[in-house]
């Protein structure tokens, strides 16, 4: 009977496993995964994750294989976002997130990386992924899945957005919108 | 057991207290000087939240020191020292709170009776602050402790449903900052 102890666990734990999904699999075709995600502007994401400065998210794809969101501030590109469709059966679709490589190694947004006016707080990809599952489970975001943003110039700019003020991508270090134009007339050193 | 003997031991403070308030404390100054010291005093710090009420001082009649207490313009509630001579040249000290029953913040002697213990610890902190000014001292935070901890006790599901309002309120007010940044770069305004 001891023999089989092992065996049994294991075939429990296997059998549990099979109960989910894997992490990024959804019980949807490719074709309704791309157009939900297609037609999506990831506002839970922009709202929940945004910085100070104003960004606009635009969705292009390649049908039911790959849907790709710029993100852009002021006509500037920031990021782009990609999810790669790949079918697993005529229901089920697996989503992978990727997103470009950081300048200081590993990817955009990881955590590890300083922008001076960041588009998102990070880590960035778990709210990528969160946003990505409330829609392909038709369910609201839920910001307690993913991790607090860690990055502080993130937060000092979203602070500020929240008081009423706003920056731009371009705007004079450490200044927002209103005091970098009034730097700007002044045409001196600020 | 140790938990029982805190207890004991702020239940007796808060008895004794609440004795000293109805029968009034007695101080070794004569009733005129004590009268022209606790017509220049102040009601207490930080019982009233850390941005202080607006208050004023005065006297009525021949034994009574009043302090109102007022937000907005509008009174809140008053506390009402009475000095009455306890011979020796000592004079005693009641205290009494009353609430306004109608105006803008509404029937506030009703609300003090409902919030028995925020009540009590309005009468500790001010009986402080008196005996403070007549015993010539620094304000002694310490003494209102005990009362201001079964306050906080008794009162923690409202404290914690102001905090949910306020934590709700800054939410809406952030998003809709934020949405009219929005807008109002789509409409090319420029800050």
């Amino acid at each position: 009977m001891n023999f089989f102890k092992p065996t049994l666990v294991i075939l429990a734990a296997a059998t549990l496993a099979g109960c989910g999904n894997d992490p990024g699999v959804y019980d949807l075709s490719a074709a309704e995964t791309y157009q939900r995600l297609v037609a999506s502007k990831l506002p839970d994401l922009v709202f929940n994750r945004q910085c100070g400065i104003l960004i606009h998210v635009r969705a292009q794809g390649r049908p039911n294989e790959q849907v790709v969101w710029h993100v852009y501030s002021s006509e500037r590109r920031m990021v782009s976002l990609t999810a790669k469709l790949t079918p697993v059966s005529g229901r089920q679709t697996k989503v992978e997130i990727s997103l470009p490589a950081g300048a200081k190694g590993g990817e955009a947004y990881d955590g590890a990386q300083f922008y001076p006016r960041p588009a998102f707080n990070q880590p960035l990809r778990p709210a990528v992924e969160e946003q990505v599952a409330a829609l392909l489970e038709g369910r609201d975001y839920d910001a307690t899945r993913v991790p607090r943003g860690t990055d502080s110039v993130c937060n000092v700019q979203r602070a500020g957005l929240e008081a009423g003020h706003r920056f731009r991508v371009d705007d004079r270090p450490g200044m927002d919108t209103r005091q970098s134009a009034a730097c700007a007339k002044r045409r001196s050193a600020c | 057991m140790r938990y029982g003997n805190l207890a004991f031991a702020v239940a007796s403070t808060l008895i004794v207290a609440g004795c000293v308030q109805q029968q009034g404390a007695v101080y070794q100054r004569p009733i005129g000087e004590a009268k022209r010291m606790l017509a220049r005093t102040d009601i207490p710090p930080l019982v009233f939240g850390t941005i202080p009420p607006a208050s004023r001082t005065t006297t009525e009649g021949a034994s009574d020191v009043v302090w109102i207490v007022s937000k907005k313009g509008a009174e809140v509630f008053r506390f009402v020292a009475t000095l009455s001579d306890a011979g020796h040249g000592a004079t005693r000290v009641q205290l009494k709170i009353k609430g306004v029953t109608s105006g803008p913040s509404g029937n506030v002697e009703q609300s003090l009776s409902d919030h028995a213990t925020i009540k009590k610890l309005y009468l500790t902190a001010m009986t402080e602050r008196i005996a403070s000014a007549l015993e010539q001292r620094p304000f002694d935070l310490a003494r209102i402790y005990p009362a201001l901890g079964i306050a906080t006790l008794a009162n923690m599901n409202a404290i914690v449903a102001q905090f949910d309002r306020a934590s709700e309120q800054y939410k809406r007010s952030s998003r809709a900052n934020i949405e009219k940044a929005y807008r109002d770069e789509a409409r090319g305004i420029d800050y």
